[in-house]
Order: structure tokens, then sequence, then C-alpha cells
């Protein structure tokens, strides 16, 4: 079978989407839910149900190809993304900021889509275009929505329309992700130019095919940098993070639970897929740098969620604090750490868009659209209006925590574990692995003091938001809680995960070694042929 | 038959059926369906040209059939039926088939619904094909003139409009100016070399004195730089530029789609042969190339000028006469590589480029002009808020063409994109420059397209819905199939050439 039947479904849901708006919604879910099935059927019997890799030419004068490749990682982020899809669409799908079904069947169901492919694309201009079209349908409901909040708030406060942050917002967003991107075409292009050039032949855009051209380490690690730029921007790590406080905060919740949840797993499935098996020496040698910038990120993070008052700002940094722990699993090239780094994946895609339908859920009660209605630093007491939600919300801050029994426990230990035994990333790793710990606690006293404001506390009169509307409860509460289950599930039976991804890991690091190797006796001999031999950059 | 005369079939054919074109506005009673007939005999001439380009190509085996990169069947001394003419002739009649069918309404709200129009249009196209065939100075001259002349008229076709003869006249001034100025440079090369071919020229050049007369290698230089002034006047790059915001902004909408994409694909495809015949470092022989690197910096400072320009303007057609020049500076980019190596994917790369532009171009102003109202055109930003809402097929059409000229992912101004930035590595490291001129160039173009894009989608102001509901206003219906049904025609072409572009390799 062809691994385009893994992405049909949701393909056919998109188009059957679009023809009718009663459907809208139906349609979607179905193309999700049977990618789902069949996601999940090929992880469980890998044997039985094989998606047997593709290529059907594409541009055939430059040598790209559409070519998909279904390994049990890819398998298990589609699945994710499948997962994160239905979520929104049973729980989130008034909060996705469009008011026709079929926009808001659009969006979901592009993004799903996009992002689908990207994680089984084998191909460098495939896997540009498509880490390209995951981002446009969030762009796009961005611009609309900064511009109509923008009359809003200029309507309300009398000001000129377009003084608000709203089209700024998604500009910002729009012009950081658009330059990383390109970044990663450039060196896309270079690495093919390159590998014509070395191998000879035609040009080619297969990552296969590119993975074995050696380039010399200084034209490597620029090609390097530039891939970093682009995987670096979407997850985000600190210092390139600047567009993510202002957009989760204005975004609607239904697409910052796409975005945290799904988008910025491309960042950190790119470095894993593209990044490290492209350039193995150059990512071996930048490797505890990125962990370290990664781990003050980390810091810093935790640092800004205790700081900020405001619910969505808060969510939002510890949400970068935890994906700052990814970098960590992935250059320790351990089993346990690289183990880690996808059980971490799923772990925060799960938790984190939980966490921001819930938000969304409020939202809509409290009738508060704009964050500054939900952000106080008095408490406001939920506890006792909304005590479903409260408990929800609970369960959900703890699994984001790393609760031992929540999959978030299992993902960030194995993290740690890779970390603190891996003997090629760093010297000290071991400190870094303390490093990590500190903002562990640090998490536990911003989500722990999230809880506290949020939920405990005196309600002031009438005034705590969603105070008059009815508590959580149908079947919106079955589907948040269903999600808990999976995340505690897992959480108790990791190796549900661990088992498929075992040998495909082994191979990777195996790989990874092996080219490692050959890079430096490669780039040595080249030296020495060069007569210098000294000249070691 | 010969098979020069096979290859002269589309030329003919485009000739005839414009003069008829003209006797059928004359001498009928009844208002003749001309827009379908002018399209009509467009896509015939294209198709012809297809069939010629296929034959060739089966009959020879391969793309690059025939001597050389491009190929190529001799039709004289002056012009050649190579593989670079018949891929612009691809979007040249995608162009003149577009500007003929959503052109009718445009000049009939505006009223100025003439026979005339539609005979230039097909003027227009075999002038342009026969520029793309040009293989020698005089070939140069005659295809640019015959070109050119019906665009004059097409420019200037709203008479009773001060700013559309304002754009007549300064396209005439630039472009009469621009014609002499290449064909001094020719005469130049003439003297220099005692040849007007292309071929003849570039072997004059590299033996100095052989064919010539002996004089000294400045008056080669004074003749190929006159000759480059020439065509970046046509391309309106950066310096020679100043002519285009004003032509396109005064100009009749239909009018500056086949302006700019005519002239944009036959201009480059003449160059390509030129420079491909020319070698690299024709002048001075010193391994400086100084004419590939000259074309660098020209493309270089057309995407500046190009795309900064854009970025302020309010008005779109001023938007696009900027972001044309950047296209120009685009095109140029690669044609500076092609310069410099014979790089065998060249004729692709800027065929998918010159073929993205005409299909965006198309896409973008036919949404233009069925988005209209009688006298009046949205071009200010302003204008084009809530026309999703009002009008959703062109508003949709305008997003595409905006988005295929800005080159996303998925439309077919990306596989143009992406062949320039593959292109310019032929250069080796060095081109590594280029490219990231013309990624930093595609970012801040981002900043003007999108814009326009997202205000389709937008609300309308109060004042313009309020027009929009009252009950004697005319809203923007399309009122013709032939429209809407051109418009999705439109649509549809770019959707397979973006999605399936492998549909196409056998003629791109």
């Amino acid at each position: 079978m062809s691994v385009f039947l893994l992405v049909a479904p949701l393909f056919l849901g998109l188009g059957l989407a679009l023809v009718s708006r009663r459907t809208a919604r139906a349609a979607v879910v179905l193309g999700a839910a049977t990618t789902w099935v069949l996601a999940v059927y090929a992880l469980a019997y890998p044997a039985r149900l094989l998606f047997a890799p593709t290529a059907q030419p594409w541009l055939p004068s430059l040598g790209v190809s559409l070519k998909l490749s279904a390994d049990s990682a890819a398998l298990m982020l589609v699945a994710l993304a499948a997962t994160i899809g239905l979520a929104v669409a049973a729980l989130g799908w008034r909060a996705l900021g469009v008011h026709s079904e079929r926009g808001r069947a659009a969006v979901l169901g592009g993004t799903l889509l996009a992002a689908s492919i990207n994680f089984l694309a084998r191909d460098a201009v495939l896997y540009y275009a498509s880490f390209e079209a995951a981002i446009w349908p969030a762009l796009v409901v961005l611009f609309l929505r900064g511009h109509s909040a923008a009359a809003q708030t200029g309507a309300q406060t009398g000001a000129q329309p377009g003084t608000a942050q709203g089209p700024k917002v998604a500009l910002r967003f729009f012009l950081y992700t658009f330059a990383g991107s390109l970044c990663m075409l450039l060196a896309f292009v270079y690495l093919a130019w390159r590998h014509q050039a070395l191998a000879g032949g035609a040009l080619t855009f297969d990552l296969a095919v590119l993975g074995n051209t050696v380039l010399p380490l200084g034209e490597a690690r620029w090609c390097f940098l530039a891939l970093l730029a682009a995987f670096a921007i979407k997850l985000p790590l600190i210092g390139v993070h600047g567009w993510l406080p202002r957009t989760y905060a204005e975004a609607p919740a239904g697409l910052v639970a796409l975005l945290t949840g799904l988008l910025s797993k491309l960042g950190a499935y790119g470095l894993f897929r593209i990044a490290l098996p492209l350039f193995p020496a150059t990512a071996h040698r930048f490797g505890p740098t990125i962990t370290v910038i990664a781990l003050v990120g980390c810091l810093y993070a935790g640092l800004c969620a205790l700081r900020f008052k405001s619910l969505r700002l808060t969510l939002a940094y510890s949400s970068v604090a935890h994906l700052a722990l990814l970098p960590l699993g992935l250059f320790s090239m351990e089993p346990s750490g690289l183990e880690g780094f996808m059980l971490a994946m799923v772990a925060h895609g799960l938790s984190a868009s939980g966490l921001f339908l819930l938000v969304g859920w409020l939202e809509e009660r409290a009738g508060a659209l704009h964050d500054g209605e939900l952000s106080s630093d008095r408490p406001w007491g939920l506890a006792s209006v909304i005590p479903r939600f409260a408990v929800l919300f609970v369960a959900f801050t703890l699994a984001s925590l790393a609760l031992p029994g929540t999959l978030n426990f299992a993902g960030e230990f194995l993290l740690f574990l890779g970390g603190f035994s891996s003997s090629a990333l760093h010297p000290w790793s071991r400190s870094f692995v303390l490093t990590a710990l500190v903002s562990v606690v640090l998490g536990a006293a911003y989500g722990l003091g999230l809880v506290r404001r949020v939920l405990f506390g005196a309600p002031r009169d009438g005034s705590a938001p969603g105070a008059s509307a009815p508590d959580l409860a149908g079947p919106q509460a079955w589907g948040f809680w269903g999600l808990f289950v999976v995340i505690v599930g897992l959480g108790f039976a990791p190796h549900v995960l661990q088992s498929p991804l075992k040998a495909e890991l082994s191979v990777y690091r195996e790989t990874f070694q092996s080219r490692l190797q050959s890079t430096y006796l490669d780039d040595e001999a080249r030296l020495l042929a060069r007569g210098g031999g000294l000249d070691v950059r | 038959m010969s098979v020069e005369l096979a290859h002269a079939f589309p030329l003919i054919f485009a000739g005839l059926a414009g003069l008829l074109l003209l006797a059928v506005d004359m001498f009928s009673k009844e208002r003749p369906p001309l827009p379908e007939l002018a399209a009509a005999s467009a896509l015939v001439t294209l198709a012809l040209s297809i069939v010629v380009r296929l034959s060739f190509m089966s009959a020879t085996g391969g793309a690059t059939a025939g001597p050389g990169l491009l190929g190529g069947v001799a039709l004289s001394d002056h012009f050649v039926s190579d593989n670079a003419a018949l891929v612009a002739d691809l979007a040249i009649g995608i162009g003149v088939v577009f500007a003929a069918l959503l052109g009718g309404r445009y000049l009939r709200i505006h009223r100025i619904e003439r026979g005339e129009y539609y005979a230039l249009l097909l003027f227009a196209q075999i002038g342009a094909m026969v520029f793309a065939r040009a293989s020698s100075g005089l070939g140069f001259f005659v295809g640019l003139e015959l070109m050119s002349l019906a665009l004059y008229g097409l420019v200037a076709f709203r008479r009773t409009s001060v700013r559309s003869v304002e754009a007549g006249l300064k396209y005439f001034f630039a472009g009469s100016l621009a014609g002499a100025i290449g064909l001094f440079g020719f005469a130049l090369l003439y003297v220099a070399t005692g040849s007007l071919t292309f071929a003849g020229i570039a072997a004059g050049l590299t033996e100095p004195g052989a064919g010539g007369v002996g004089v000294s290698a400045t008056v080669s230089v004074l003749g190929v730089g006159a000759v480059l002034a020439a065509v970046l006047f046509k391309l309106a790059v950066f310096p020679f530029h100043a002519w285009a915001p004003d032509t396109y902004e005064g100009a009749p909408t239909p009018a500056v789609l086949v302006a700019a994409v005519a002239v944009k694909a036959s201009t480059v495809m003449v160059l390509l042969r030129l420079l491909l015949a020319l070698g690299t470092d024709p002048l001075w022989h010193t391994g400086v190339k100084a004419l590939p690197w000259a074309l660098g910096l020209f493309a270089v400072l057309a995407l500046l000028v190009g795309n900064f320009g854009a970025f302020s303007q309010q008005n779109v057609k001023r938007m696009l006469a900027f972001s044309s020049i950047a296209h120009g500076g685009y095109l140029l980019a690669a044609l500076a590589v092609a310069a410099l190596v014979a790089m065998p994917e060249v004729l692709s790369i800027l065929g998918w480029y010159v073929v993205a532009y005409a299909l965006g171009l198309s896409l973008t102003l036919g949404g233009l002009m069925a988005l209209g109202r009688t006298g009046a055109e949205p071009v200010h930003l302003d204008d084009l808020r809530g026309a999703f809402a009002q009008a959703p097929l062109p508003a949709s059409a305008m997003a595409v063409g905006l988005l295929t000229l800005l080159g996303m992912p998925l439309t077919p101004g990306f596989i143009g994109k992406l062949g320039l930035i593959v292109a310019t590595f032929g250069l080796g490291s060095e081109g590594v420059w280029l490219a990231v001129a013309i990624v930093a160039g595609s970012v801040v173009s981002a900043g003007y397209y999108l814009p326009v894009t997202i205000s389709l989608f937008r609300r309308a102001p109060e004042a313009a819905r309020e027009a929009a509901a009252a009950p004697n206003a005319s809203a923007p219906a399309l009122g013709f199939p032939r429209l809407s049904l051109s418009l999705l025609a439109a649509l549809a072409l770019t959707a397979a050439a973006g999605l399936a572009p492998f549909l196409f390799s056998s003629l791109l």
C-alpha cells in the first residue's frame, strides 16, 4: 500500500468539507479519524499493513518528486496530528477564530494535511512546501482577525484603527517563520547543487540521496545554521521566540492549540529528521551549544511564566520551557534520550493543546475574546463556581508539569536519563541535566501558582470570568476526560509508544555515528590532501 | 512541405487571423462576438506553436533537440524557431487569451469597446512571437517594433482619459528610444564585427578583426552596452524603469496584462539567445566575465528598486508596476547565470518563471477587471476591502494570482522561484549572493502582496457596505458567463501547474 493512502482521507475530508456548509465539520472529523486509525494500525502491526514508500516525479526538470515514506516516528506524529485535530474539532471548533463552518474546516483540515505531509515527506522541496503550507491557515486567520480586532478596539477606545496590536502580531509571526523557512530552502538548494557538483548526474532533492553528500565542514556549517534557523524559529528556541508571546496571547484559543500542539512539533521533528541526518558532524559540533541555549531558554521561559499574571502568557511560556528540553534528548544520541524526545513531543502535543482548549472554553463562557480580561493578579476563585472545569484544569496542568503517571513524566524522565548517560553530548552533560531539573522546580512553581490564581481564593463578586455561566458538562467534558485518559494511559504504559520506535531509533543512532566517523575521516583526508592539515577551522 | 514552413505556420496564422478580425469587425452589421473570436484565434496560434514544439521534439528526440542548448530551425538569417521561442509563445499566448476573454467587460464598462482592440491584441501576439524568434540585429529591431506598435495603441486605448494618453505617450517615448538605442547598438556591432546575426557577432567578437574593419574594442563594448540598455528598457529594469509605474497606472488593465507578459516573455528569450551566442566573456577576453556580473548587478538593483518601491504603493496597478520591475530583476539574475554557464535546465527554469508570471498576472488583473463597476476600477487598497464577500470568484482569482506572483508553495510561482534559486547556484559559491538577493526580495515582496490579498477578505468599510446595500447600487455582478468561465479556467490551469507540474513536463 502506498503512503498516499495515509494522507488521502485528510485530503478527501478537506475537499468534502469545502463542498457543503452543513457537513464541513463531519467531513474533517471523518478524515482525521480515518487517518488516525490507519496510522495507529500501521504502528501496532507494522508487518501487516506496510505503507510502502512512494515517489511520484513532480518536477522532473529539477529533480523534485513527491516522495513520502512512513516509519514509526512519522506515523506516531501523524497519529498525534490526527488526535489533536479530532480534539480541536470536538472541543474547540468555535474557538478557531473563523465565523463560517467551511472556513473552520479549511483551517483545521489544511493544517492537519500539511503537517502530516511534512512528517512523511522525504523530498527536500516537498518538505519545504509542507513546512510552509502548515502555517498558512493559521496565518490567514491571524491576519483577518488582527484587522477586525484592531478595528474593534479602535472603535471602542476611539483610537485610530490599525494602531492596535492585531495586524502587527500577524505580520511579526509571518516574517519570523517566512524568513526562517527561506533560509531552509536556500540550504536545500545549495546542498542539491553541491551534490550534483560532487557526485555528478542530475539534480535531485531526494533527502535520502542528499544525505550521502559530505560537504566540507565550512559549507556544512552554514547549511546547518540555515536549517537550524527555520527549526529554531518554529520550535521556538529562546532568542528567536519573539513571535510567540503576542501570537499566543491574541490568537483564538483553538488556533493556539494547533500552533503549540502540532506546529511546534514541525520544528523539533525537523531537527530530528532533516538537520541531524544531513549534517551529522556539524550537528555533533553544535549540539552542546544548542542544548545550552535551549536550557538557558528553558530557565528564562520558566521565570517569565512565573512573572506573568496573564493566563495565556503563562501557558505560552510554559510551553516554550517544556519544548526547550527536547534538544537535550536529541543531541544526547542515547536510546533513552531519543525515545524521550519522541515521547515528550507526543505528550506535550496532547497536554498543551488540551490546556489551550480548556482556556478556549473558559473564554467562550466568559464572553471574553481578549486576554486582558483574563489576566489579573487577583484570584478568580473559579473552583467554587465551575468545579468540573476546575478539576480538568488541575489535571491538565499537572500533566503538563510532568507529574509521575502521565506521559509527560515518561518523556521528560527519558530525556533527562539520556542527557545524564550521554557520552556523545558533552563532558558536562550531567550539569545540563541539573539545569533542566531546576526548570522542573520552576515548572511546579508557575503551574501551581497558575492553578491557585485561577481556581482558588476569594472570587470577586460576579466578576470572575464565567461566573454566571454553566459548568463544563456533557459530551465536551467527556471529550476532555478522554484526552486526559490517553495522557495517563500512555503514561502508565509508555512502552506502547517505545516498542515500535526502538529498532528504528537504534538504526538512526548507528547511521548518525557511522556518518559522523566517515565525515571526520573524509574531512581530515581532504585537509591532508590540501597539504594543510594544520588548518582546522 | 519544408520544415521551415511548418515552423512559420503559427506566425502566418496569427497574422492572417488579426487581419481577418479587422475585416469582420468592419463589415459585420451586428456586433460580432469579438472577444471569443480573438481568444479562439490566439488559442489556435498557441496550439499550433505547441504542436510544432512537440513534433519538433519527438522528431529530434529530446528537449534540447537541434544544435546548441536551444536547438532550433532557422527561418532565415534573422529569425529562428527554437525551444526558447516556443516556450515564450506559451506565456504570450496565455496573456493574450486572457486579455481577450477578460477584457471585454472592462472595455464595455469603460465605454471603449471597439473592434480594433482585439485586432491590436492579435498583432501584439504576433509581434511578440516574431521578437522572441529574433536571431539577428535586424530581426531584433523588426520584432521589437512590431510588438511595440501594437502595444502603444493598446496602452493609449482610452483616448478620453488623460491618464491613459499620458501612459501611452510615456510608453511610446521610452519604447521608441529603447528601439533606437538597440538599433544603434547593433549598428556599432556591425561596424565592429561585420555581421548582423547573433552568431556572426559572437564570432566577430571572439576573434577581433576576423570579419570587422579593425575598429577599437570600445566600439564593440558600446554596441553590446547599447543593446543591453534596450533590453533593460523593455524589461523595465533599473535604471531604465521610470516609465513603468505611470504606464501601468494609466493604461487600460487588459493592456497592462499583455504589455507586461508578452514583453517580458519575448525579451527574456531573445536575451537568452543572444547571451548564449555571445558566450561568457565576449568583450575583453580577460576572464573577468564582465557581462554576467553587470547583469547580476542590474538584477540586484532592480530587486531593490522594485520591491522597496512597491512597498509603499496604495494603488494596486502601480504596485504591480514596481513588482514587475522586481520580476525583471529575478529573471535577469537567472540570465546572468545562463550567460556564464550554459546550464541545461535554464530554458525550463525561465520558461516556468514566465509562464507562472503570465498566469499570476492574468488572475490578478482578471480579478481586478471583474471586480470593477461602471466607470470605476477598484485600484485602491481600500476599494478592494470586502471584495470576497461581494464577488467570491474574482476575489479568489485575484488572491491566487497575487500568491502566484509572490511565489507561494503550491502555486506555479513557487516552481519559478525555486528554479531561479537553483539557477543562481550555477555560478558556484558566488551564486549564493544572488540567491540570497532573490530570497530577500521574496520576503520583502510578501510585505506588499499579502496586504492586498488580505484586504480582499476583510470586511468592507461601513460606507461601501451601505452603498452596496442601497437599492440602486450596481453590484459588481459578473453577468457574463464568459468572464466567470475564463476566470475558472485560469484558476484551474494555475492549480494544475502548481500542484501537478509533471503534467507539463513535455512543454517546459
